[in-house]
C-alpha cells in the first residue's frame, strides 16, 4: 500500500509535465463469513478451534498510469485482507492479515507491433475457466478454496515480451527465480521457497476460425512442457480445451517420518494435464459451463490411502491443508457453473460445482448480487462440500460456509 | 449529329434511372445504404447507449467502434466503471469479447446480448449488411412520409446476426428507415428505428436509432453517435491479444 500511495504522490505532479494519463481504482468490500466445522473429520478429536464468525475487511487499490511520448504504462494493483475474527485468539495467526500485491508492471509499448513488461504481472492464459493447464506461469486460484474471483491471484515476476502481427501474437516470458515470492499468499502462509525459474514462449494464432495457441515451457530441473489451446464456436456453443504434456513430473507426496511435503520425480512417462469444455452464453446474457478436468499428476487410489494414512493422525488441522500442496489430489474432475445474468431487475445469480470423479465427492457453491447502485454491490454467497472422510471435499475441514458483504468502488 | 444526339439522350436516360433507384436492384440499394450508415475507410465512433427499463431506470453505456473495412470493428467500453475496459471485437467471421479483470479474450457469437441492452454484439459489429445478406425487393411502402423500398433480407452466412431481416430503406437518399429482425422460425425478435439524421465524417448519416423488443414491453435502448472520424488504424488493432496490451 505504501508503494502505491508513494507512486500517487510522485507521478501526480509529473503528471501536469507530460502527456499522460492516470487512472485510480479502489473498491472496499466489507463481509461477514461464517464456517461451519464437519463433524466427521479424519480424526474427530481434531475438532476445528477457529472461530467460526468472522468479519473481512478487503481493500483493493489499483492505479495505472501512461505517458503517451514514451508509450510506458505503470501498472500497480493491491488486495488487503484484514479478517477480524470475533475472538481473536482462535484466529490463524496466518488469516490476521493477508496482503498481497498481485500488479507492479512497467510496460513500454515499442511500437504497434511490439511490447515489452517488467515487473510483477497476472498471466491469464488458456480459454478454460476453472483451471488452465497451459497457463504453466501463473496458474489460477486454487478452485477448492475460492468463490468466483478467479481474478484475484497474486502476480508473478519477470519479464514479458509481446509482438503483435494481424492475426498472430508472440509472447515470450521469463520468470527468474532470485524474485522471493514476498508478496504472494503462499509467503503469509510461511511458504517463503523461491519458485523454480522458467520460460515460456506461446504463439497465438487463428486456425480454421478456431483460437489457437502453442506453448513451449522450460522450468529449472525439469524436462519441457509442451501446450496446445483452442477455442471456437460453433452454433453459438464456444468449445475450448488445452493440453499440457510433460515427460516426467515433479510429483508431491508427504513423507510418513516427517509429514511434511516431499518433492519427488517420477519415472520418465508422457503426463498430460489437460481441459475439456463447452460455454452456452443465451442472447440475453446468461451463461452455462461445463468442464471436464483430467490431471495424470493426481494421486491414484492406494497413493490417495498412503497419504490419509499419513495424516489421519494429525492433530494439527493445518496438515489438513496439505492436500493443496498438490494441483488436484485426484485425477479426474467436473466442474459445472450456471451464470443468471440480471435474472430479477439488479440480480445476478450463480451456481456452481465441482464433482471428483474418483472419490465422488463434491463442492456446490451458490451466489447472489444486488446492484445497489452503479458503486455498490451487495452480495451473499455459500459453499457446501461433501464427501467420505476420506474424500478430497470430506476432507476440507469446513462442511459449509457462507459470506455476505458490501462491495463499494470509491474512485 | 442525329448519332450523337441519340447516344447523349440514352446516356441521360441511363443515369436519370440509376440515380433514381428504380432500376437499381436490391442488393445494390442495401449497399448504398451501407455507405450512409458507415464510412468505407477506417474510422473511430464515439456513441452512447441509453436502455431505459419499463419501471423508467436508465443503463447508460458509452463506446468507441474502431472499424477498418466491414470485416474488422472493435468495441471499446469506456462507461460505465463497471463496464470500462471491456471490448468486442470482430475480424472477418470470428468474434471475442474481452475481460478486463480477468484478461482473458472469449469467443461469443453475435446474438448474445451486448451489455443488458436490446442490442445485440452483432447489431453492433456486423455493420455490412450488403455482405452478410442477399436481399429482395418486395416492393415500395410510404413510411414516415417518403418513399421507401421494402426489401426482405436473407442471411446468405451462417454467421450473420439474423436469419431474416425486413428493411425499409428511403427511396430517394437511401436512407436507412426501419429494420425487423427475424428468428429462423419467423418469430419477430427486435425492431430498429433510424430516427435521426446529421452530417458526420463528410455526409448525411443516421445517427440515433432505437431498437425495441417485443418480449420486454416498454423497453427500449438508444444508441447515438456523437462523432465520427476518419482515422489511421494499424492492422494489429484487431488482433485479439492486442485486447489485453492496455
Amino acid at each position: 500500500m505504501r508503494v502505491l500511495l508513494m507512486s500517487i504522490i510522485v507521478l501526480l505532479p509529473v503528471s501536469d509535465l507530460l502527456a499522460s494519463e492516470a487512472e485510480f481504482k479502489t473498491n472496499v468490500d466489507v463481509n461477514y463469513y461464517y464456517s461451519h466445522p464437519r463433524d466427521s473429520y479424519l480424526n474427530p478429536d481434531n475438532i476445528l478451534s477457529t472461530d467460526r464468525n468472522r468479519l473481512n475487511l478487503k481493500a483493493e487499490a489499483s492505479m495505472k498510469y501512461s505517458i503517451k511520448p514514451m508509450m510506458l504504462n505503470v501498472s500497480l494493483r493491491y488486495f488487503y485482507n484484514l479478517p477480524f475474527a470475533f475472538h481473536k485468539e482462535k484466529a490463524f495467526p496466518d488469516e490476521r492479515n493477508i496482503i498481497f500485491l498481485d500488479e507492479a508492471r512497467l510496460t513500454w509499448d515499442a511500437s504497434d507491433n511490439a511490447s515489452l513488461t517488467i515487473g510483477r504481472q497476472r498471466f491469464f492464459w488458456g480459454p478454460g475457466f476453472i483451471k488452465n493447464p497451459i497457463n504453466v506461469l501463473n496458474p489460477p486460484t486454487d478452485f477448492r478454496n475460492s468463490y468466483f474471483r478467479l481474478e484475484e491471484k497474486s502476480g508473478v515476476t519477470g519479464i514479458a515480451a509481446s509482438f503483435y502481427s494481424e492475426s498472430t501474437t508472440v509472447t515470450g516470458v521469463i520468470i527468474p527465480n532470485k524474485f522471493k515470492e514476498k508478496y504472494s499468499q503462499e509467503y503469509i502462509i510461511g511458504n517463503e521457497s523461491t519458485k523454480d525459474a522458467i520460460g515460456a514462449l506461446k504463439v497465438d494464432t487463428i486456425m480454421l476460425n478456431t483460437d489457437t495457441s502453442f506453448l513451449l515451457a522450460i522450468q529449472e530441473g525439469e524436462s519441457p512442457k509442451y501446450g496446445v489451446a483452442l477455442s471456437k464456436i460453433i452454433k453459438d456453443i464456444e468449445i475450448h480445451g488445452e493440453i499440457l504434456i510433460q515427460k516426467g513430473s515433479r510429483r508431491k507426496y508427504i513423507n510418513p517420518q516427517t509429514i511434511v511435503e516431499e518433492r519427488y520425480k517420477d519415472s520418465n512417462r508422457l503426463f498430460g494435464n489437460y481441459l475439456i469444455g463447452l460455454r452456452y452464453r443465451t442472447p440475453s446474457g446468461h451463461d452455462f459451463l461445463l468442464e471436464y478436468y483430467r490431471n495424470d499428476s493426481g494421486y491414484n487410489d492406494k497413493e490417495t490411502d498412503e497419504f490419509i494414512n499419513c495424516i489421519k493422525d494429525q492433530r494439527f488441522i493445518g496438515i489438513g491443508n496439505s492436500i493443496f500442496w498438490q494441483e488436484t489430489l485426484r485425477k479426474n474432475y467436473l466442474f459445472f457453473r450456471i451464470g443468471l445474468s440480471d435474472i430479477l431487475p439488479k440480480i445476478s445469480i450463480e451456481f456452481l460445482s465441482i464433482y471428483n470423479m474418483d472419490d465422488k465427492g463434491y463442492l456446490m457453491g451458490s451466489g447472489l448480487e444486488y446492484r445497489v447502485s452503479e458503486k455498490i454491490k451487495a452480495y451473499i454467497n455459500g459453499r457446501y462440500l461433501n464427501g467420505s472422510k476420506e474424500s478430497e471435499f470430506g476432507m476440507i475441514p469446513n462442511k459449509y460456509t457462507i459470506s455476505s458483504g458490501i462491495k463499494v468502488s470509491l474512485l | 449529329m442525329r448519332f450523337i444526339f441519340i447516344a447523349f439522350l440514352l446516356l441521360t436516360l441511363i443515369n436519370v434511372g440509376i440515380a433514381m433507384g428504380a432500376e437499381l436492384d436490391a442488393n445494390q440499394i442495401v449497399m448504398e445504404a451501407d455507405k450512409i450508415r458507415f464510412p468505407k475507410d477506417s474510422f473511430e465512433i464515439m456513441a452512447e447507449l441509453v436502455t431505459r427499463k419499463e419501471l423508467g431506470e436508465e443503463d447508460v453505456l458509452h463506446m468507441k467502434i474502431y472499424s477498418k473495412g466491414p470485416e474488422r470493428v472493435l468495441a471499446e467500453f469506456t462507461h460505465p466503471p463497471r463496464e470500462k475496459g471491456k471490448a468486442i471485437l470482430l475480424v472477418e467471421d470470428n468474434m471475442w469479447m474481452y475481460l478486463p479483470d480477468l484478461k482473458k479474450t472469449l469467443r461469443v457469437s453475435p446474438t448474445q446480448q451486448l451489455m443488458n441492452s436490446n442490442f445485440s454484439n452483432g447489431d453492433i459489429l456486423r455493420i455490412d449488411f450488403a455482405g452478410d445478406y442477399n436481399a429482395r425487393l418486395i416492393g415500395m411502402e410510404r413510411l414516415n412520409n417518403n418513399e421507401a423500398y421494402y426489401l426482405e433480407l436473407i442471411a446468405k452466412k451462417k454467421e450473420a446476426t439474423y436469419h431474416r431481416v425486413l428493411y425499409w430503406i428511403q427511396k430517394d437518399s437511401f436512407m436507412p428507415v426501419k429494420a425487423e429482425f427475424y428468428s429462423p422460425s419467423g418469430r419477430l425478435l427486435k425492431t430498429l428505428n433510424f430516427v435521426e439524421f446529421k452530417e458526420m465524417a463528410g455526409r448525411l448519416r443516421p445517427i440515433k436509432m432505437v431498437m425495441s423488443n417485443p418480449f420486454k414491453k416498454g423497453e427500449t435502448s438508444t444508441m447515438v453517435l456523437k462523432k465520427i472520424e476518419i482515422i489511421k488504424l494499424p492492422d494489429s488493432r484487431f488482433n485479439p491479444n492486442f485486447l489485453g496490451r492496455q
